[in-house]
């Protein structure tokens, strides 16, 4: 089934009905022939004007393009491409609204033109105001095309959903710690570190210094001593997300700005080249570092949400 | 065409055609009119550039306000508030056509074409009317869709629209676009007046005609005819004798093939009794008495048990003032062609007056449509003199010269009857004196008594003076009659066209004949070449008239003219024809006599035509079935997702290789970056992105070849390099 149509009057419109009306009660009571013209252009510029906007509305669709992370106080552009199935005819003054849960439409890109068999790619500015997931629906696709006094549209689902990662401030800190602490390392790979790893076979490039000269006496080619990464202990971040029994007015608010801290912090570390680790209250942990990159724990923070007194220890949702 | 451009052309011509269907419809003075074209031409030439003038905006400013001042004093100074209306509305638009700036200014100059068409249709449309109003239907439904675009252009993009790219679009580059409006939808848009007169005219055909004339805006139009009215001087008809404005027209039954360019016709209008020297005058002004109306709108002139039907003539009168019905001589009834009369409006009703003239009355007495039916040619036609009334037709004027009596007496001792004498004073004029537009008698202290001894020339008004007192001076009554004399033959609109150059004057004598008794008859004096209707003209320009003065005949009789009667008629010829094609095909009777019967017909014609349509509706929803939205709106094309899929590795190996392209940034735009910045890779994502685009978007089929191709050549890219460049 084809979504219906919704129909509304635009400012234009009502007054061509109104003078519309006129007209034909003026030709009705007077008899005027002329009038009687007139009204017949203006109902025959109605018809028109409806099978024109129908022919403009259909066989359009439409994409949306999220972008693959957004942040709390950043911008982000949200691409939509609008592509006309239609073998001649194109589609022109196209409005697409981009429609989000539980919110408002207030997002829209137009099309002036979209020339058959093509598409059209417009872009939306948007600043999220909260993290969490922004849920999108569908489209809502109207054109007032031709003359502008009607609006038609229709609604067409297309769910999408982008995650809004908390806003992050800049955070001084503290010199790095050289130097290996025992019993809470990690030894995450091949690297210049004091570790001795293994041995492999020189290759173009090596630095001769690691040249282990007995190995290679032995086995007659040059042997170098193959050293582990330097590695460094986590950087555990804890956030508090039990809500308690009866919370202050402000606890919300309160509950949002560590998310931010905790954030901003993270990210910190992971600049300065450290791995971190966001425990909550809950039991639950969520780690980055700089191989991985900050998503899965900007992900976790952004989703993450109060829980009850009593509250089941959260997962930690995959990265 | 460049958009802007074209726009602007487009509501130019809506605002033109607005203002000639107000000027065509003369009914502003000639300054007015005058006024309203300088200033539509100079508004017209006003170049885009000025737009931003200082002195053009203080003139957008206080030239409406001032327009309303002026206006509004004239109103109060007496003026009709009609036309008051109407002159501000397009001396508005003038000022509006001069000085607009966007897409709103030009609604408004849309809204202000569609008003002077309103207007146009109360201050009376004539063919220009009609003419200005097709190509307003032409004209129409381009203007308001480039206004629409133009108006959206402006409202969507300079409110923060972005394009791909994010940034702010330019708004007056897509005014300059040649790529909005190509010649395609010109030639769409134009096209659109067909639906849309097709439309217009079925709307106009079937509307019911009922005139409830609870609010008249009309206004009958008037045209004054010197030489009939109550008061005629010597030397004021002439001056009509060049004038070409079509008076009335008439159609003559079994005419020959083909038809006389001329038709000599003597079209009786009103009569004068009471001549004082220099000029006519009606004596009896007030005497109208109602004539009696019988069946199917038939007056009966003169009282008789039938009038004849067999010989008439149908005129159609245009509106002029005094509203005098001409008629042909020996006219008996008359039978009016009315409009369909408003519920509320006076009907048209005829009046006799005195000296055998009769006029109309009513409230929609703009011209009259009439058939006049004569007597044949023994009858007597005519209303008996009364003794009362003789005296006028015999009164002179006390300083008459005593040798204009000589005169007469000396051309008509010899005879012994009236009709005699009356004859001959006819050919003695017609033959001794001579025809002279510009009469040398006419300042004269004695025009008549110059005209017959000392010039022995002048119109038509001298001869018919000189004969009606040389008869009242040997007792014959006699009057001087004001009409028109024949027509002219229009070959489109197959009927004589009366001008009013065809003004003449002849008198009326009442004159006992042998066996017959006495009656009001007509003598013509004036020569022959003064007697006849204006010598029709040759030429391109004059058969151009002719066609034109046909169509003008045409839109009043078919459109102004469309009243209730002929809507009957309209639906009942139809159905005739509908009937007789049933016949013929022999559907009249037999299983399918019903179903083809026309309101059956028609209504089952309504019904295959609905159930077609929605069939069609649901072919188009079914056909599109497997394009349906999967929740992100892509459709199950096999080329398309293939394209997709192999372009999204491509986006893997330049995210491997460091090169990741922004969201935001177009594929193309992209590798073009690459290529500006000088990456060595830079060629191949290039090439292979146009692959892409052509496949995805040019309509380009996705060969297995290419699809192998493009998948290897991505693969070879993944490959780690030495000397690997990053952008920054």
């Amino acid at each position: 089934m084809r979504p219906p149509r919704r129909l509304k009057f635009t400012r234009e419109g009502k007054f061509f009905v109104g003078i519309t009306l006129g007209v034909g009660f003026a030709a009705i009571n007077t008899a005027n022939n002329l009038l009687y013209l007139l009204l017949g252009l203006l109902l025959s510029l109605i018809v028109v004007s409806g099978i024109m906007s129908e022919l403009s509305l259909q066989g359009l669709t439409v994409v949306r393009r999220l972008p693959s992370r957004a942040q709390v106080g950043r911008p982000h552009l949200v691409e939509i491409e609008v592509f006309n199935h239609k073998r001649r005819v194109p589609s022109y003054a196209i409005e697409v609204e981009d429609l989000r849960a539980r919110q408002p439409a207030d997002k829209r890109c137009f099309f002036l033109k979209i020339s058959p068999k093509s598409a059209q790619v417009a872009a939306y500015r948007r600043t999220p105001l909260r993290r969490g997931r922004d849920v999108h629906v569908g489209f809502r696709i109207a054109t007032r095309f031709p003359f502008g006094l009607f609006e038609k549209s229709r609604e067409v689902t297309a769910p999408g959903e982008l995650v809004i990662y908390p806003a992050v401030d800049p955070v001084q800190l503290p010199p790095a710690q050289m130097g290996h602490v025992p019993g809470s390392a990690h030894v995450v790979g091949r690297g210049h570190g004091e570790d001795f790893l293994g041995l492999k076979l020189m290759r173009t490039g090596d630095d001769p210094r690691d040249i282990h000269w007995r190995k290679s006496a032995a086995v007659g080619q040059p042997v170098m001593r193959e050293r582990a990464r330097e590695t460094q202990p986590d950087i555990v971040l804890t956030l508090d997300t039990v809500r308690p029994r009866d919370p202050p007015d402000d606890w919300g608010s309160n509950f949002e700005r560590r998310i931010r801290d905790v954030a901003s912090r993270a990210m910190a570390h992971l600049k300065r080249g450290d791995c971190v680790a966001v425990r909550t209250s809950s039991g639950a942990v969520a780690r980055a570092n700089r191989i991985v990159g900050a998503d899965p724990l900007l992900r976790y923070l952004a989703l993450v949400e109060p829980q009850g007194p009593h509250g089941a220890i959260a997962s930690v949702p995959a990265s | 065409m460049r958009f802007g451009l074209v726009h602007r052309i487009m509501t130019d011509a809506l605002a033109a055609l607005g203002v000639l269907a107000v000027v065509s419809t003369a009914s502003l003075s000639h300054w007015t009119n005058l006024v309203l074209l300088v200033g539509l031409a100079a508004a017209l030439v006003i170049p885009e550039s000025w737009q931003n003038r200082p002195a053009l905006r203080h003139f957008a400013t206080l030239a409406p306000l001032a327009l309303l001042i002026l206006q509004g004093g004239r109103l109060v100074a007496g003026r009709s508030p009609l036309d008051v209306a109407v002159e501000f509305a397009a001396l508005l638009q003038i000022v509006r056509l001069a000085t607009r700036r966007g897409a709103a200014h030009d609604q408004q100059i849309i809204v202000l074409a569609l008003l002077h068409f309103i207007a146009g249709t109360v201050l009376g449309g004539g063919l220009t009317y009609g003419l200005c109003f097709f190509g307003f239907l032409v004209v129409a439904p381009g203007a308001l869709v480039l206004s629409h675009l133009r108006r959206e252009v402006e409202g969507n993009y300079r409110q923060g629209a972005r394009d791909r790219t994010g940034l702010p679009v330019d708004v007056p580059r897509i005014l300059r676009s040649r790529r909005v409006v190509g010649r395609g939808f010109l030639g769409a848009t134009c096209l659109l007046a067909v639906p849309i007169l097709l439309f217009t005219t079925a709307l106009f055909l079937v509307f019911p005609r009922i005139g409830l004339s609870l609010l008249l805006l009309s206004r009958p139009h008037a045209g004054r005819m010197v030489g009939f009215s109550e008061h005629v001087d010597l030397g004021d008809v002439g001056t009509l004798r060049d004038d070409p404005t079509i008076a009335l027209r008439f159609e003559v039954a079994d005419l020959p093939d083909p038809p006389p360019a001329r038709k000599t016709l003597r079209l009786r209008g009103t009569a004068l009794d009471r001549y004082d020297g220099h000029a006519w005058l009606r004596t009896q002004r007030e005497a109208l008495h109602p004539v009696a109306k019988e069946a199917d709108d038939t007056y009966s002139l003169f009282p008789r048990a039938k009038p004849p039907r067999d010989r008439f003539l149908s005129i159609f009168l245009e509106p002029i003032d005094p509203p005098v019905v001409f008629l042909p001589p020996q006219t008996v009834a008359l039978r009016l062609r009315l409009p369909n009369a408003a519920l509320l409006g006076d009907p048209v009703t005829i009046q006799r007056g005195a000296d055998g003239e009769f006029r109309y009355a009513g409230s929609d007495a703009r011209g009259l449509t009439y058939d006049a039916y004569m007597a044949r040619g023994d009858e007597v036609a005519s209303e008996p003199l009364a003794t009362d009334d003789r005296e006028r037709y015999l009164a002179l004027p006390p300083d008459l010269p005593i040798r204009i009596a000589e005169l007469a007496h000396s051309w008509t001792y010899r005879f012994a009857t009236d009709r005699e004498k009356a004859v001959e004073l006819e050919r003695r004029l017609s033959h001794d004196f001579a025809y002279d537009l510009h009469s040398p008698s006419g300042g004269k202290p004695q025009p008549l008594d110059d005209f017959l001894f000392v010039s022995r020339r002048g119109h038509c008004e001298f001869f018919s003076t000189a004969m009606a007192v040389m008869l009242r001076t040997i007792g014959i009554p006699s009057r001087n009659v004001t009409g028109f004399v024949g027509g002219t033959w229009n070959r489109f609109g197959r009927y004589y066209a009366v001008r009013e150059g065809d003004a003449h004057s002849w008198i009326e004598a009442y004159v006992e004949e042998p066996g017959r008794p006495a009656s009001w008859q007509t003598f013509d004096p004036t020569p022959t070449s003064g007697a006849q209707p204006m010598e029709p003209p040759t030429g391109a320009y004059y058969y151009l008239r002719d066609f034109v003065e046909a169509l003008s005949q045409r839109w009043n009789t078919y459109v102004i003219g469309y009243d209730l009667h002929k809507q009957v008629r309209l639906f009942e010829d139809v159905t005739r024809r509908y009937e007789r094609l049933r016949g013929k095909s022999g559907l009249q009777k037999g299983p399918f006599s019903a179903l083809t019967r026309a309101p059956v017909a028609g209504f089952i014609l309504l019904l295959l035509s609905t159930v077609a349509y929605g069939l069609w509706k649901r072919r188009r929803g079914a056909g599109e079935k497997p394009s349906t939205d999967r929740g992100d709106g892509r459709r199950n094309d096999p080329g398309r997702e293939a394209i997709i899929a192999l372009f999204c590795k491509l986006e893997a190996a330049l995210q491997k290789l460091g090169v990741t392209r922004p969201r935001w940034l177009p594929p193309l735009r992209h590798a073009e970056d690459l290529q500006v910045h000088g990456h060595p890779l830079a060629p191949e994502i290039l090439s292979l992105t146009q692959v892409y685009l052509e496949a995805r978007f040019g309509g380009k089929v996705l060969t297995e070849a290419t699809r192998h191709d493009f998948a290897r050549r991505v693969r070879e890219l993944a490959l780690p390099r030495r000397g690997r460049v990053e952008l920054g």
